[in-house]
């Protein structure tokens, strides 16, 4: 479909035409969709977010409020807080940050994505247009 | 002089040549230079992010902090780490689809204001400052150490000095943002994986991560430490001195071969074994228990300000605005996420590696680089990774692990250059002085504020050497990249945050929390390098200038300044914040863009990316 390869009259042709379509095309956000999907990603980042942080103060918290915490063996010299400073903490963060990242983009593609086509039918080849049925 | 080093270290040279080559013609427009056309996809992006935020300091240093403290060393890989997920979760995706080339930009386009572009500019040259000196002064010492060879006529670390910077210019001003995000990529695969590489030879040498942290931690941390004659001999109020403990975990023949015959001169340094104690209870320090470098609070303050200045970093901020999406900016940030994870891991394992391998290493003889040991012990941790290459697989792996630290320089510096050259060019040179200058002549100028920035560099680093302060003292270049995070995490983020998701900031509420963040931060920066040099007046005890960092205060002074005076200045909220909102959580622009990009006819209808 890109129009880059195409050579010749005719190719310029066609380029001129999906050029005019695209054109009178325009996506576009209404401010009351805008402002519904910027509070949906605010209280999701916030609630991440929330979590995040107190997971983060839990640790230094943890190494003076619990001596087990720091002293007991698991296996060979791993103590929990050594496990959770090697592994657990970033696993948590791996979890966390692709968590999010699928949230905050599904609430992206839900509640936006609508385009005005000046009248114009929409095709653009193997694409549907967005919000048709 | 090692060939292996030195031949290494030109390939990478050379390979960073090459990619900038190949990426010259496209770096003819701002959007180019600057940004790569923001079209960058997410797993090269987030592989030039990690690039371009591992320096030296993180190749070396995390290693050598494991070696020397166990894991009060682990924490600083995991808050370096953990420093992406805010940047995910508040900055990434909305600063990406505002669509500016730079912090300040964003700040003066939301507020429409010039004001708070100058003060941003300035936090942003601090910040890009006080990375930039311990890269140049990293560059020269492991030049220094590593290849032990000066080129025309100068010494091995003002060669290093000036190799990195010339290099740098050349790259960067050659290849832009394309180029040096090829040379990012490339040169992070190179470090992570000479580090892999060196944690494999430990396994392969017998090193078990388990079975090393239980012997390690049998007993009290001991470490070697510089001292002066004069303080080694005075005893504390209970008798005992400096030299009474070391004497008890050292041993005889040591002491009497390279400790006792310095001991008639007061002003003689000399290295000597000492029991760390704990910060955190009375007692000794262990090596898998917390407590070695910390207290609570200095803990507290360390991940805080890692966990938060990342995202005002203004070299890593400005690689999400080459990702072409907002969702692309997030799943570029996971895959960081990810791979940072795994590159401190490593380094985590190469530094207790280097712990328990390095006495038997010595013992065994043939050390070919020039470090000090004391019993066994490295005296200084950040030799741990060159030490184990070299002990376990000779020169050729002792030339890989050259490349990963140039590598590591390289690409931190590149990327530091081009934010501050972005923020000169483009922020006052295209705003204040010539608004109207024609495309080349900003990419011109962008290019001489890169070629500027890099003799600024130079100098910094040649400068070094000639400071009797900062040659008494080299912990304060050591804790430079932490100021860093510090003023970033309290002059640029609070702003920065706050107004991405709060409509009701106004500019005196913005400028505000940058003041007081930035200023406080920096006053007790100040206080805290006079603590270093042991300067610090007594009525100034009480400030919170500990080992760590001043953000567990100056972080929520900034935070409480954006939020009141905003409040206070409700009426002032700028008139266009519906249109900025448009732009920070809409999504019609990019998916214009995209659309565009996928026709392939962007170009041909005047598109410019945002």
């Amino acid at each position: 479909m890109a129009t880059s390869s195409s050579q010749g009259p005719e190719g310029r042709r066609d380029r001129d035409a999906l050029a005019a379509v695209l054109w009178n095309y325009a996506e576009f956000d209404t401010p009351e969709e805008v402002d519904a999907v910027f509070r949906a990603q605010r209280r999701l980042s916030v609630g991440h977010g929330l979590l995040f942080f107190v997971v983060t103060a839990l640790l230094p918290v943890l190494h003076v409020a619990w001596p087990a915490w720091t002293t007991t063996a698991l296996w060979g010299g791993l103590t929990p807080a050594f496990v959770a400073a090697t592994v657990l903490y970033p696993l948590f963060c791996i979890v966390l940050a692709a968590s999010y990242t699928m949230r905050a983009n599904r609430l992206d593609e839900d509640l936006l994505g609508r385009a005005r086509t000046s009248g114009r039918a929409w095709e653009l080849p193997g694409e549907p247009a967005p919000g048709d049925p | 002089m090692q060939t292996t080093a030195l031949l290494t270290t030109l390939l990478v040279l050379a390979s960073a040549l090459v990619v900038s080559w190949a990426a010259r013609r496209r770096a003819s427009t701002r959007v180019e230079f600057y940004l790569a056309g923001r079209t960058v996809s997410a797993f090269l992006n987030a592989s030039a992010v990690c690039g371009d935020y591992f320096s030296a300091a993180s190749f070396l240093g995390v290693a050598g902090a494991v070696y020397a403290s166990g894991l009060d060393g682990v924490w600083y890989g995991v808050g370096f780490a953990g420093g992406f997920v805010p940047l995910l979760l508040f900055t990434a995706s909305p600063l990406r689809r505002f669509g500016e080339y730079t912090l300040p930009d964003y700040f003066a386009a939301r507020f429409e204001s010039n004001a708070v572009r100058l003060v941003a500019v300035a936090l942003v040259q601090v910040i890009v400052l006080f990375y930039l000196a311990p890269q140049m002064v990293g560059a020269g010492t492991v030049w220094e150490l590593l290849v032990g060879q000066g080129l025309l006529g100068m010494s091995p670390y003002a060669t290093g000095v000036v190799v990195t910077a010339a290099s740098m210019v050349v790259f960067s001003a050659l290849g832009g943002m394309r180029g040096m995000t090829w040379n990012q990529a490339l040169q992070f695969w190179i470090m992570t994986s000479a580090m892999a590489v060196v944690v494999a030879f430990a396994f392969a040498a017998g090193f078990s991560y388990t079975r090393a942290l239980r012997d390690l931690s049998s007993g009290p941390l001991v470490n070697p430490e510089r001292w002066r004659v004069a303080e080694l001999l005075r005893p504390d109020p209970t008798g005992v001195t400096a030299a009474d403990r070391a004497r008890a975990v050292m041993s005889e023949a040591y002491w009497e071969r390279h400790v006792a015959p310095h001991l008639d001169d007061p002003a003689a340094d000399v290295v000597v074994l000492m029991p760390q104690r704990s910060r955190l209870q009375p007692g000794p320090a262990v090596y898998n228990q917390p407590g070695h470098l910390y207290t609570a609070v200095d803990h507290a303050s360390l991940l805080l300000t890692l966990v938060l200045g990342t995202a005002g970093l203004p070299h890593v901020v400005m690689r999400f605005y080459t990702n072409p999406t907002g969702p692309l900016a997030r799943r570029s940030t996971v895959y960081v996420v990810l791979l940072t994870s795994v590159f401190y891991w490593l380094a985590t394992a190469a530094g207790i590696a280097g712990r328990a391998l390095t006495p038997r290493a010595a013992e065994s003889g043939g050390v070919a680089l020039p470090v000090q040991m004391v019993e066994g012990l490295l005296a200084h941790p950040d030799q741990v990774l060159p030490f184990l290459a070299q002990t376990l697989g000779g020169g050729l792996l002792l030339g890989y692990v050259v490349a990963g630290a140039f590598a590591a320089m390289f690409s931190t510096i590149g990327g530091l250059l081009l934010a501050s050259a972005a923020s000169w060019g483009h922020d006052v040179f295209e705003q204040f002085l010539r608004p109207d200058a024609p495309e080349r002549l900003r990419v011109l100028v962008a290019k001489l504020a890169l070629v500027v920035m890099a003799l600024v560099a130079m100098a910094i680093g040649l400068a070094f050497p000639r400071v009797e302060f900062l040659r008494a003292f080299p912990a304060v270049i050591a804790l430079m990249v932490s100021w860093a995070f510090a003023i970033s995490a309290s002059g640029l983020v609070p702003a920065l945050i706050v107004s991405l998701w709060w409509r009701g900031t106004t500019l005196r509420g913005a400028l505000a929390g940058m003041v007081a963040g930035g200023g406080t931060c920096l006053v007790l920066l100040g206080a805290n390098l006079l603590r270093v040099v042991e300067a610090l007046p007594h009525w100034l005890a009480g400030l919170p200038v500990g080992p760590a960092l001043p953000t567990l205060v100056s972080a929520p002074i900034a935070f409480l300044c954006v939020f009141l005076v905003s409040w206070w200045d409700r009426r002032n909220v700028p008139v266009h914040v519906d249109e900025v909102w448009m732009r920070l959580h809409g999504t019609a622009r990019e998916r214009q863009e995209r659309l565009l990009q996928r026709a392939g006819v962007g170009s041909e209808l005047g598109w410019e990316p945002l």
